[in-house]
């Protein structure tokens, strides 16, 4: 069976790496370092899932949180943001701009796989 | 009438006979009913020892039964204890795992370049993603003023961190031995912690 496609999107190659490695065994990595590359990906691979940093450079978390929902071809993709302690009010704006849930840095293994399992299930 | 006429004779004759036609039958009746009620005797007391036997069979099962269940239980607390262990290793097992995979890629960042200036933004990518730190300043050991130095801050201005005398304050145990030093303010591990690390 094919292994799903989740797209990691975060202007730190620090989290990108952490992150490729606790999903790589059993999913298919793609990444995007700022919201705008993320945004082009996305619609170019439609990945089953995508992890999104809010804060970053070009186009921030939000803005392609909003673009994503809008493209027809991305707008059912679940999307789950990965935010700091210290962004927790933006949180409630990811929800209203359709965010699937969100987890905090810095990043639990067991939590993150957790989440991207469930939305995982959930999509197929 | 003649007492011995021929009629009269008959009679009697006859009458005798049903008598002991009559008491033939009711010695055979008595004797029947002797043989069911010894029969039945038997068969009663046959019934009485078989049931105390059944009894005591099915007394011996039960408590077998109990012992077996008693053994079940104990074996059953045993793997439930042994399920709780196995879960806290796991978690344990999950935790170090996590911890392995921060300091590898910790280690592969830092690695990724000779480059001082970007050793150092990878230093604070590092303490803000990994390790979850919204306030911290990096310093330099400046050998000739023999003091640590602010070179980079996250969450406070630069220009607000003074210049650190190595042998004062908390910074005097981790440059003394070289040992991170670690004070955590509230009671529990979980609350905030003021942490000096050395990275050499």
């Amino acid at each position: 069976m094919d292994k799903k496609k989740i797209l990691l999107v975060d202007d730190s190659e620090t989290i990108l790496l952490f992150e490729t490695l606790m999903l790589k065994n059993d999913y298919e990595i793609i990444t995007a370092k700022n919201g705008r590359i993320g945004l082009e990906t996305a619609i170019k691979e439609v990945p089953d899932l995508i992890v999104m940093d809010i804060m970053m450079p070009e186009m921030d978390g939000i803005e392609a949180l909003k673009a994503i929902r809008k493209a027809p071809q991305t707008k059912n993709i679940p999307i789950i943001m990965a935010t700091t302690k210290n962004e927790q009010s933006r949180v409630e704006r990811c929800y209203e701009y359709g965010c699937s849930d969100y987890i905090t840095k810095p990043i639990d293994k067991i939590e993150l796989k957790t989440k991207v399992g469930k939305f995982i299930a959930v999509h197929s | 009438m003649n007492p011995k006429s021929p009629e009269k004779s008959d009679v009697l004759l006859k009458f005798f006979e049903e008598g002991k036609q009559f008491s033939m039958d009711l010695l055979k009746e008595n004797e029947r009913l002797r043989l069911s009620l010894a029969s039945q005797k038997s068969e009663s007391a046959s019934l009485k020892n078989g049931t105390g036997d059944q009894l005591v069979q099915l007394d011996k099962e039960k408590e077998h039964y109990k012992e077996e269940l008693e053994k079940l239980r104990t074996t059953l607390e045993e793997v439930e204890l042994e399920n709780n262990e196995i879960a806290e290793n796991y978690v344990k097992v999950e935790e170090q795992n996590q911890n392995m995979a921060s300091l590898y890629v910790a280690s592969y960042r830092l690695h990724s370049t000779l480059d001082f200036k970007k050793v150092i933004e990878i230093i604070k990518e590092i303490v803000i993603n990994l390790i979850g730190s919204e306030h911290f300043g990096i310093f330099l050991k400046d050998e000739r003023s023999n003091a640590l130095c602010p070179i980079a801050s996250e969450g406070i201005p630069i220009q607000k961190i003074e210049s650190i005398k190595i042998g004062v304050g908390l910074s005097r145990k981790a440059t003394e031995t070289g040992d991170s030093y670690v004070y955590h303010v509230g009671k529990k591990k979980s609350d905030e912690a003021l942490a000096c690390i050395p990275l050499i």
